[in-house]
This record gives C-alpha cells, sequence and structure tokens, in this order.
C-alpha cells in the first residue's frame, strides 16, 4: 500500500517505538486511570500530564466502518477497503483498517485483533483483522 | 421576541464557479466591494474586519492581516475565524459581541475561498500519523462512519437522506447561482457514485471557488443603509462536544447544547421557526440537526423526516437556495451560502424561490470533521425581522 509514513514526534514517538516490536501501547493517566487516544500532551480526561504508556491487549470492537470505493492518493489500487473506528477493550476508540476480511463480512460489533504491518524499514502500522 | 440592536444590514454573494482560475485575494476584493456597494458605504465606514478562515491563503500565519492590507482598511477590530464550516456563523456573533462591547461599530465579514484554483492547506496535529496511513477518503471517508452509526442507531434510511438531498436539489433549480441543477430522483440519489459505503456522491458536497460579504452593525446606523434590517435575536454555540470522552457516543453532539440559549436569548421556541438554513455539507449532517436542533426528538426522527414537507411550501423551508449541497461548497466560506440565503429570504429577495413568511430562520454552522467522531464546532443562530 502506498500508505504516508507518519514523522514522529517527541510525544509520539513512544507509540511508534512500540510497534516496531509488535506492541500496541496507549497513553494512561496515573491520576486518574483514564486511557486517552490519540496521543496527546495531557490526559483527555483531566489534563494531568503524569501519562505512561501501557501496553493493551489489542482486541476490540468495530463501532463503526465505510468500504472506501473512492481513495485518496497513493490508496488507489487497493479498493475496495475497510476504513474503521474500532473500541479497543480498554475503553478507547481508534481509527484503523480492517484487513484479512471481505468488504461483506464486517460489520458493527465485531470482534477483531490488532496485528502490525510493515510501514518502511523502521516503522510499523498497527491495523485489525477478525477475531477467531 | 430578543434583542433587536445588532443587524445584518447588507450582503454580497459572488458567482460560484469551479476551477475559477481566480484568486483568493480576488474574490476578497469582489466581495468587499460588492457589499460596500450594496450597502452604501465608504471604505471609511467600516472599523471591523471579520476574515474566515480558507484553502487558499490561511495557510500562513497573517492571514487576517493580509487581506485587511490588501482591502486597504484601517479597522480598529480585527478577527480571525478559523472554526472551518461554523467560521460564518460564528464570525457574526464575534462581530456582535464587538459591536455590543463598543469596539466597532460596523463590521465587515468577509468569507471567501479559492480551493479549486489554488490548494494550499497542509493538515497538522494528528492527522499525518493516526488518521492519513488508514486512508479514509478525506471528510467523506469520515463522514461515512458517522453515516453508518447514525442509519444503524436512528433508523435513518437512505431513502431519509435521499428526500434531503432531492428537496434542497429542487430548491436549487430556483436558485440561478447553484452550480448543481440538474433534475435528482430517488433513483439517481441512490445509483449515484458510491464514495465511500454507505455515503454516495450526492450525500456530499462539491467543492468551489467564491464567497460573500456581510455589514453588521448597529440597528440605529443601519437606518440609513436599509429599510430591511435583520436582527441577530439570539445564538449559541459549543466546541469539541464530548471532547474529554475517549468512546464518545458519535449520534450525540453540540447542538444540543448550542440551540437552546440560542432559542431563549431569541425568545422564540423551536417551533416558531418557519424556516431552517442548517450547514449542509452531507446529507447526514442536515438529518442529525434535525434532531438535535430540537424539531423533533431522535425517536421520532425517521418519521419526522418522512411526514415533513421541507420545501418552499412546506412545513419547514429547509436550505431554500439548495444548500451547500447543490449550491456547491465555496471551501472554507461555507457557512456563508446557508447564512446569506437566510438572509435573503428574511428580506424577500430570494427571487422565485421566496418563502410567504420566512420569519425567524435558524441558520447553523459546524464545523472541522474530528478522528473518528463528527465535527468540531457547532454554532445556532437565529435570526429574524
Ligand atoms: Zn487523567
Amino acid at each position: 500500500m502506498g500508505r504516508p509514513v507518519p514523522k514522529p514526534t517527541n510525544i509520539t514517538k513512544p507509540f511508534w517505538e512500540a510497534t516496531r516490536q509488535n506492541k500496541l501501547v496507549i497513553q494512561y493517566c496515573k491520576d486518574c486511570g483514564t486511557y486517552t487516544w490519540y496521543p496527546r500532551p495531557v490526559c483527555m480526561k483531566c489534563m494531568s500530564r503524569n501519562l505512561e504508556w501501557k501496553e493493551v491487549s489489542g482486541k476490540g470492537k468495530v463501532y463503526s466502518y465505510t468500504i472506501t470505493h473512492i481513495a485518496p492518493k497513493g490508496f488507489e489500487d487497493q479498493v475496495p477497503y475497510i476504513v474503521a473506528s474500532i473500541d479497543l477493550d480498554e475503553g478507547v476508540r481508534i481509527l484503523s483498517n480492517i484487513v484479512d476480511c471481505k468488504p461483506d463480512e464486517v460489520e458493527i460489533g465485531m470482534r477483531v485483533e490488532v496485528i502490525f504491518e510493515d510501514l518502511s524499514e523502521d516503522m510499523k502500522l498497527p491495523v485489525f483483522k477478525p477475531s477467531k | 421576541m430578543g434583542k433587536k440592536d445588532v443587524v445584518i444590514a447588507a450582503y454580497y454573494e459572488t458567482k460560484y464557479a469551479r476551477r475559477s482560475g481566480r484568486s483568493v485575494y480576488d474574490f476578497a476584493g469582489e466581495a468587499a466591494s460588492g457589499v460596500l456597494q450594496n450597502a452604501g458605504l465608504k471604505k471609511e465606514d467600516i472599523d471591523g474586519l471579520a476574515v474566515l478562515t480558507s484553502f487558499s491563503g490561511a495557510n500562513e500565519p497573517f492571514w487576517s492581516v493580509r487581506v485587511c492590507e490588501a482591502l486597504a482598511l484601517s479597522p480598529r477590530w480585527l478577527q480571525m475565524v478559523d472554526v472551518g464550516g461554523a467560521s460564518a456563523v460564528v464570525a457574526v456573533a464575534r462581530a456582535a459581541e464587538a459591536i455590543r462591547d463598543k469596539r466597532a461599530e460596523t463590521v465587515m465579514i468577509l468569507g471567501v475561498d479559492s480551493p479549486t484554483t489554488e490548494w494550499n492547506t497542509v493538515y497538522k496535529g494528528y492527522r499525518a500519523e493516526f488518521e492519513e496511513p488508514y486512508g479514509p477518503m478525506g471528510p467523506p471517508g469520515l463522514f461515512a462512519l458517522f453515516q453508518r452509526r447514525v442509519m444503524k442507531e436512528l433508523g435513518i434510511t437512505l431513502e431519509h437522506l435521499g428526500k434531503i438531498a432531492i428537496t434542497q436539489r429542487n430548491h436549487a433549480r430556483l436558485n440561478p447561482n447553484a452550480l448543481l441543477r440538474d433534475e435528482m430522483t430517488m433513483e439517481s440519489y441512490i445509483n449515484s457514485r458510491m464514495v465511500s459505503d454507505p455515503l454516495r456522491l450526492f450525500d456530499s458536497v462539491m467543492f468551489c471557488d467564491g464567497g460573500g460579504a456581510l455589514i453588521v452593525t448597529t440597528a440605529e446606523n443601519a437606518e440609513t443603509i436599509t429599510d430591511k434590517p435583520v436582527y441577530i435575536l439570539g445564538w449559541g454555540e459549543y466546541h469539541n462536544f464530548n471532547g474529554s470522552d475517549p468512546l464518545p457516543d458519535v449520534t450525540q453532539t453540540g447542538f444540543q447544547l448550542a440551540t437552546p440559549p440560542a432559542l431563549k436569548e431569541a425568545d422564540v421556541k423551536i417551533d416558531d421557526i418557519k424556516t431552517f438554513q442548517p450547514y449542509d455539507d452531507f446529507t447526514v449532517a442536515v438529518a442529525m440537526q434535525l434532531a438535535e436542533c430540537g424539531f423533533t426528538s431522535r425517536e421520532e426522527l425517521p418519521k419526522y423526516i418522512e411526514n415533513t414537507d421541507f420545501s418552499i411550501t412546506g412545513d419547514l423551508p429547509l436550505n431554500t437556495g439548495g444548500g451547500q449541497l447543490s449550491v456547491g461548497q465555496p471551501g472554507l466560506a461555507s457557512g456563508m451560502v446557508n447564512l446569506i440565503e437566510g438572509v435573503r429570504q428574511l428580506r424577500g429577495e430570494a427571487g422565485e424561490r421566496q418563502v410567504k413568511d420566512a420569519n425567524p430562520t435558524l441558520v447553523t454552522g459546524l464545523g472541522v470533521v474530528t478522528l473518528a467522531r463528527h465535527w468540531h464546532s457547532n454554532i445556532v443562530m437565529v435570526l429574524g425581522v
């Protein structure tokens, strides 16, 4: 896929370093116990900066999805493909792709789990596939 | 009704075009000069300027300054408004605040953009890292996620969304400045090209170049400008609704919180509203606003859409100029389309598509598509004569 390769910032670097080892980590607030997605400078619940990166299960369910028929630049040869919002069991909603799944097989509420796809030589992107 | 101290005294709308070949500054000049002429004002009368953000010109730190300088205006109040599609109506609110606080007396609001000629935008923040690698088809791709969830939870069908698209297209057929005027049927709506399932081409706007300008001033000053002042009776706004909830219910929006204060300030009830000019980047946004602004309940939304006549002669005339869905979306000047149509109807200047009794009207703005949610900014404004 012609996916654009992200340029990490000092905030997001730990996330991308973890994916390289096939680990999904999410910011967790040590003050109020809330997970925050996407990576931010503060906890989205209480604005604390007392955050740590916690490895999560990578399991969740589909909140919503769309089948892309007209694609942005770089994705044209992949259509039709699935873009989905996924509620992780730990309690954050993330945008991703569902792979290894036919467009007519995806549905709201479907259980999915993370896998990692190579983005470049030293970067990996978390995507999701249907759980068995 | 509510306060009648600040008014919209004049408006100007450019012609809309695809690939006009015109710089955003050219549109700024046309709109500024045009609204001055419509108001019968000299440029020295303008002591406040609010400039809407734009895809073409606002990718630098000094956009409103550049526009002010290009127009050779010297105001004592200058404001850039950058809440995406909500910017037009928010700019009117900011101008009214400034006028009430005596920071300015006569404010020009300028919303122009030329995205099909000059696309200069680079998005920052999370997008490059946590959105673009997954290839959603821009705002339509993200709104498709929203549309699917709304369809499932509220029982909204393609026929409901199609009714909105077709109604607005019928209105556009009476608007010589609308770019999309071919007849639309339920069949052509449903069979329109699939962009990002379930969202179709006719659920979505088409970019164009153009925009417009308004004069906002005191009721007193307006007496020498027009005998048709449009009163800014009340508004409410809300930004980043549910912004601290990591798992928000996307079928709830900030319009729930923005609408009650607008109606209260205007001293009207939702049932008093005679015309509705909701921001319409996508059909599902219009459908949701019917419930979220309180015309009906969430539970009754499907039945309400089925049973309500949204035509010019109907129960609640909706986006009477065709809305952005059929006029075209002039980049981030988008909200001017709905806003100017609201003003035009209240002044009785809508020609063939004039609603018999348009007063009062509800105009809305919504702005900036957010990650796996819907939109960031919500504003609801009651205008009346
Ligand atoms: Zn916290």
